[in-house]
């Protein structure tokens, strides 16, 4: 069976005050199908522009990026955004929910951008809040919910129209202890439902719960604990 | 359903600075106010003088005798006697095109009824004359060449002059004292309103000519044939150019002016004149146009600027659209119909301040306004294009944002 995401020799520079910087310098990697990745590193590592070339947000400077075969950076902007709508779920740490629109409406914000609209969104969008246990609070503005369920607010929305890679950009770094553990059972819960996962974190615990660990520094991958590494399964830490 | 969408999704992100927005749209409405008053007060002024060039009669000359030379020095037109009868009698029956030439005089004269009085233009005139105002009798009956014939004393009063010395009662059959003489009312003319000098055109009683150069009006000794005007219908608005001339050839002749001495006597056209207060008025519409075209200007530079203001705002929320996949072009539609809302907005208040301004302050001046679907449907067309054209650079700006940046600030 071929890779979900190949990347292929992606470099990226940033310009920082007309000195560019290499955020990731040839990096290749293969994710299969329902994997759970963790990737990790310290601050300035590249992590997070991996995210964004992962989740077609950034171009990388040069290298190819494979998404179920589709060579990505060759596709028009147009399509790009279609895959942003249906293969691609993002996470984000601040959890960038649109503060004027209740749990629902932001859930629903994916599907209203469907090239091929659903009948029934609103009932999609229920479903899927009802699904990480926020079927009760689906009228709420953001700013009413806490920081779990905000976050339980965003993933809804990232799978809402069920992509095949869900990225999660230290999904757990605003949230309290407790609030982290819950929030991990429910990507555990998603990546069992044959979901892959890309985590990035800097948090071992966290990182920890994915079966393959990524390390990056200085925009190079130093380490990968492999496609079929011993990291434990989720339920082998309790969750 | 998607383009409703939209539409909500603008409807809300207005409301949501509501202030703001109506700072913004502040300039569109006085435009759109100002541009609604103009107009309304153009085609009310353009309604009110084609009706006062229909209310002169079509096709009209107007003969006077010309001004007197003293010294050197002219004098008011009329201050010679030069016209008569007789010339009126002519230029019927030497210019084919003129229908109608109907002989004049007239002269402010004090009017009594009972204890009334009235300081009104009594005119002395042949029944012609009606025909070439197209003056209708509105109850009793006109002026007849019997009348005329046998100097009767009788007259036939306008509207305001039926109202000020009769006070609501019936005008035919009474009697009115004009100096020592009294005329019997038979007809009462139908109204025409202010002519476009702004006179009062009812506030006239005619006499049959005879009599008023008989009894009321005199005659000059030296010419008893005299006449003040002569009223001239042509045949056709064409024609009219071909008649001037020929009435002069007619008039020099009779009055036996020769080589290049002045003519004693002048034509006007009427139509002419009243055209000529139009075009006035004309050009003072263009002028508050162009300062209400200016302040639309103005007001859509208010409306790009709160628009720029606000894509930098919303930089993230445009970044989180694009992240779960929107295109460009649905980022740029978004903010394109949110200043198109927004103006079309200010336009429908801007339309209800001018129809209200419209209504209330002309009509305390005394100044004729319409108002019409038309021009409603034009400030709403023109506060939209104005969004499309002041929205299209920040529209433009949300949909060029990178998503990338959404992680990077997060």
């Amino acid at each position: 069976m071929s890779s979900l995401v190949t990347l292929d020799h992606i470099h990226k520079q940033h310009r920082l005050g007309g000195q560019s910087v290499h955020a990731l310098s040839d990096v290749c990697l293969e994710i299969d199908r329902a994997e759970f990745v963790a990737v990790v590193g310290p601050s300035g590592s590249g992590k997070s522009t991996l995210l964004s070339i992962l989740g077609c947000l950034d171009q990388p400077s040069c290298g190819r990026y494979l998404l179920h075969g589709e060579n990505v950076f060759a596709q028009s902007k147009s399509r790009l955004s279609e895959l942003r709508n249906r293969r691609i779920g993002i996470v984000f740490q601040n959890f960038n929910l649109l503060p004027r629109l209740t749990a629902l409406e932001n859930v629903a914000l994916p599907l209203f951008y469907r090239r091929e609209p659903l009948r029934n969104p609103v009932a999609r969008a229920r479903a899927v809040l009802e699904e990480v246990g926020l079927g009760a609070r689906i009228h709420h503005m953001p700013a009413q919910l806490s920081g779990g369920e905000q976050q339980r607010v965003a993933i809804a929305r990232a799978i809402v129209n069920g992509p095949d890679l869900l990225l999660a950009d230290e999904p757990t770094g605003a949230l309290d202890t407790g609030t982290r553990d819950t929030i991990l059972a429910l990507l555990g819960e998603l990546q069992r439902a044959a979901r892959t996962i890309v985590l990035v974190t800097h948090d071992a615990e966290v990182a920890s719960c994915a079966r393959r660990t990524i390390r990056l520094r200085d925009g190079a991958i130093v380490g990968d604990s492999g496609h079929c590494g011993t990291a434990r399964t989720l339920t082998g830490v309790g969750l | 359903m998607r383009s409703l969408g939209y539409i909500h999704l603008a409807f809300r992100s207005i409301r949501a600075h509501i202030l703001r927005s109506i700072l913004a749209v502040i300039g569109i409405v006085i435009g759109i106010a100002a541009v609604v008053i103009v107009v309304a007060l153009a085609e009310g002024a353009r309604t009110e003088i084609s009706r006062q060039i229909n209310s002169l009669g079509s096709n009209l000359l107007l003969v006077q005798p010309g001004a007197q030379l003293t010294q050197g020095v002219r004098r008011q037109a009329g201050t010679i006697l030069s016209l008569t009868t007789a010339d009126a009698r002519a230029l019927a029956r030497e210019v084919p095109d003129i229908v109608i030439a109907a002989p004049f005089v007239g002269d402010q004269k004090t009017t009594i009824s009972g204890d009334l009085n009235w300081s009104t233009l009594v005119a002395g005139v042949t029944p012609e004359f009606f025909e070439a105002r197209g003056w209708r009798i509105a109850e009793g009956q006109l002026l007849s060449d019997d009348h005329v014939a046998s100097s009767a004393k009788v007259a036939v009063v306008g509207r305001t002059v039926a109202r000020e010395l009769f006070k609501g009662s019936d005008p035919l059959g009474r009697f009115v004292r004009i100096e020592r003489s009294s005329y019997l009312v038979i007809g009462v003319l139908a109204e025409k309103g202010q002519d476009f000098t702004g006179r009062d055109q009812d506030d006239v009683m005619f006499i049959p000519l005879s009599s008023a150069k008989i009894f009321t009006i005199g005659r000059s000794q030296a010419s008893p044939d005299a006449v003040h005007t002569i009223l001239v219908k042509t045949e056709s608005a064409q024609s009219m150019q071909a008649a001037e001339s020929a009435i002069a050839r007619v008039l020099r002749q009779r009055h036996k002016i020769v080589g290049d001495k002045a003519d004693d006597f002048r034509i006007q056209n009427l139509i002419q004149v009243a055209q000529t207060h139009d075009r006035a008025f004309h050009q003072f519409t263009l002028l508050v146009s162009t300062l209400a075209g200016i302040s639309l200007l103005v007001g859509g530079i208010g409306v790009m600027n709160i628009m720029l203001v606000s894509v930098t705002e919303r930089t993230n929320e445009i970044g989180i659209r694009l992240a779960f996949g929107a295109r460009p072009q649905d980022i740029r539609r978004q903010f394109l119909l949110e200043a198109v809302l927004l103006c079309t907005i200010g336009g429908l208040l801007g339309l209800s301040v001018g129809y209200a301004c419209a209504r209330v302050v002309p009509s305390a001046l005394g100044w004729p306004i319409e108002f019409n679907e038309r021009m409603a449907l034009m400030a709403i067309a023109c506060s939209s294009l104005i969004g499309i054209v002041f929205g299209l650079l920040p529209a433009e700006r949300a949909a060029r944002l990178d998503p990338a940046q959404l992680l990077r600030s997060g």
